[in-house]
């Protein structure tokens, strides 16, 4: 019997049998809830008791997460690439904030196209297209200065197609050239140029990133087929030029970010219980060893993370709302940005700063609860001074440094559709120039 | 004078009280999965269904009341700490009772038992997906969550209960 099979007739018996349970009387509702407004009443006093206890707490403790203080100051002077068009999915479109026209098209769209990823040099732009037949294809396209777009080249990808869609969602390595992607049950690196398609012996990547100034891939994911420890799975490298594949000894990691100088990797661990749970961050040199701790705190998983900024100095991470105790508030998270400097290596601790939630003013037009912005994943911009929020219904710029007003793309869709199992996509989204 | 009529298109608030009669039994269903017990699903089923009436007169405007709460229901039925108070709660009232609460007879115990050690979001999708034999829309739509979302949840799910059912299986026959 098959796993599908195996489930339906499990969830008729349950339905056959759920459908003949007779409701109590609705008065032992009515009750109930009485009873409750009492006993909340008195919780309400508790809670107040312990945010205080926990306000002071977190004033004295280093450790626990300040929030933001929104200014409108202007952004700092920065040496990094600055930023340009920020490429939407559906239809692969180019925005700019702030803009008051739509969105410039790159291609029109046919509902198809996934995963928008700008070349390092900001020139090109790379999308995943499904074909017919659980075939796949990489486009990627020139992108001028002012956001027109020309076919460049089409990379075909045949049986990429695993049980969700045939999108590719590919990302850019250093060099501009080879880009890799998850899908069909492989890791896949294609040649732009010349179209060449490798198919690496690793299964489900859990998360890839390529390793800055470097010809390397870092892959999570199954080493052979039935690998797999608790969700956690061992980083691989990659190298292009020699083919080569070796495993980092002694780590298993649910997802994980390069530094940008490439020395060190930031990971993640799936915590067995209660489920959804990621560990707090670690760090380990590229080598392997030098293990150390960045946060210990576990939280549950919401989305992208963690992202390593262009400047070095912050990760970012999503996690679901601490204090989430509403039961409709799960996917209202919050964005965790955590100091990721070496100066104190021998008792590493990072600093975090979090930023709340942020009120979706769409929503809340609509009288729907939750009225809060979903942000699928979150990723920075090529300067390393705001970060980008793809999620439901658009992207959303954020300013953290200065910390500043959130402004929503108009016209925008999510980047991708699939951001739980190609959480790698987000990173490129955002146009770098020169 | 003229005589007021409802258009054709509509549509009557629902009471309550036919609310509650009409999804009360599916809700619980849907939390036995996800809770393993019934009398803990039935104490998780009438705290969803006290918060709907609490709220009555918002969520019965919803298009969907019972996507609502089964939101809440499924929210309370995957959160550790609400459950476990529930299970507290339920196991004190049935200490209580003369006779016993019948159990649900499931043939596919270890089938939801696997379902119970997914991640919170992918059992919710699972339970919603097969024991209500809702489309991915409509789980979405419960969920309130993106349908990819749901289509990746699920995908997740159907491979990691595909590892531990086969584990159980090689178990049995070992």
């Amino acid at each position: 019997m098959s796993l599908d099979q195996l489930a339906r007739n499990a969830g008729a018996e349950v339905r056959d049998q759920a459908a003949t349970i007779e409701p109590p009387a609705p008065r032992a509702i009515t009750r109930r809830s009485r009873r409750g407004r009492v006993a909340t009443g008195a919780a309400a006093i508790a809670v107040l008791a312990l945010a205080g206890a926990r306000l002071a707490v977190a004033l004295q403790d280093d450790t626990a997460p300040t929030r933001l203080q929104v200014t409108d100051d202007p952004a700092p002077p920065t040496t990094l690439p600055a930023n340009g068009w920020v490429a939407s999915f559906s239809s692969i479109g180019l925005e700019r904030f702030g803009a008051t026209s739509g969105p410039e098209e790159v291609l029109e769209g046919t509902g198809t196209q996934a995963c928008p990823a700008f070349s390092p040099d900001g020139e090109r732009l790379m999308f995943g297209r499904e074909d017919d037949g659980g075939d796949g294809s990489l486009e990627v396209v020139s992108v001028a200065e002012d956001g027109r777009a020309a076919p460049l080249s089409t990379i075909p990808l045949e049986d990429i197609e695993d049980s969700r869609q045939a999108i590719p969602c590919a990302i850019w390595a250093p060099d501009g050239r080879w880009a890799a992607l998850g899908g069909g049950g492989s890791v896949w690196v294609v040649d732009t140029e010349t179209a060449e398609v490798r198919q690496l012996p690793v299964y489900d990547a859990t998360d890839l990133e390529w390793r800055p100034g470097t010809d390397q891939l870092g892959i999570t994911g199954r080493a052979e087929p039935n690998h797999s420890v608790g969700g956690n799975n061992p980083i691989s490298i990659y190298t292009v030029s020699t083919g080569e594949i070796r495993t980092i000894d002694g780590v298993e990691a649910a997802e994980f970010t390069w530094s940008p100088d490439g020395t060190t990797i930031a990971y993640t661990q799936a915590v067995p219980e209660p489920g959804d749970t990621r560990s707090g961050i670690s760090l380990v040199d590229a080598d392997g060893t030098n293990r150390r701790t960045l946060t210990t705190d576990d939280w549950v998983e919401q989305g992208i993370g963690p992202v390593w900024s262009p400047r070095g100095d912050q990760i970012v991470y999503q996690r679901e709302r601490a204090d989430c105790t509403d039961p409709a508030c799960y996917e209202r998270s919050e964005v965790i940005l955590v100091t990721a400097t070496d100066d104190d290596p021998e008792n590493l601790i990072g600093t975090e700063r979090f930023i709340p939630p942020i009120p979706n003013d769409f929503y809340g037009e609509s009288g729907l609860d939750p009225q809060w912005w979903y942000a699928n994943s979150v990723t920075w911009s090529p300067d390393g001074t705001q970060l980008l929020y793809s999620g439901n219904p658009g992207l959303l710029r954020v300013p953290v440094d200065p910390p500043r007003r959130p402004i929503v793309l108009s016209g925008a869709s999510n980047l991708y559709t699939d951001y739980t199992t190609k959480p790698w996509v987000a990173l490129q989204a955002w146009q770098p120039v020169p | 004078m003229d005589v007021l009529t409802a258009p054709a298109d509509y549509v009557a608030t629902p009471t309550f009280e036919s609310f509650f009669a009409a999804e009360y039994g599916r809700v619980v269903g849907l939390a036995f999965v996800l809770c393993g017990r019934r009398v803990v699903a039935e104490e998780l089923a009438q705290d969803a269904f006290v918060q709907a009436y609490r709220r009555w007169s918002v969520v019965s405007g919803y298009d969907d009341p019972g996507a609502w709460v089964r939101r809440v229901a499924v929210n309370l039925a995957t959160s550790t700490l609400r459950r476990r108070s529930r299970e507290a709660r339920a196991l004190a009232r049935l200490a209580g009772r003369r006779t016993a609460h019948a159990e649900l007879v499931v043939t596919n115990e270890a089938f939801w038992e696997a379902v119970r050690r997914l991640p919170k979001r992918q059992a919710q999708c699972v339970a919603l997906r097969y024991v209500e034999d809702r489309s991915v829309a409509e789980v979405a739509a419960v969920l309130d969550i993106a349908e990819p979302t749901v289509r990746g949840y699920l995908h997740h799910a159907r491979a990691a209960l595909a590892v531990s059912l086969d584990l159980l299986l090689r178990e049995e026959e070992t």
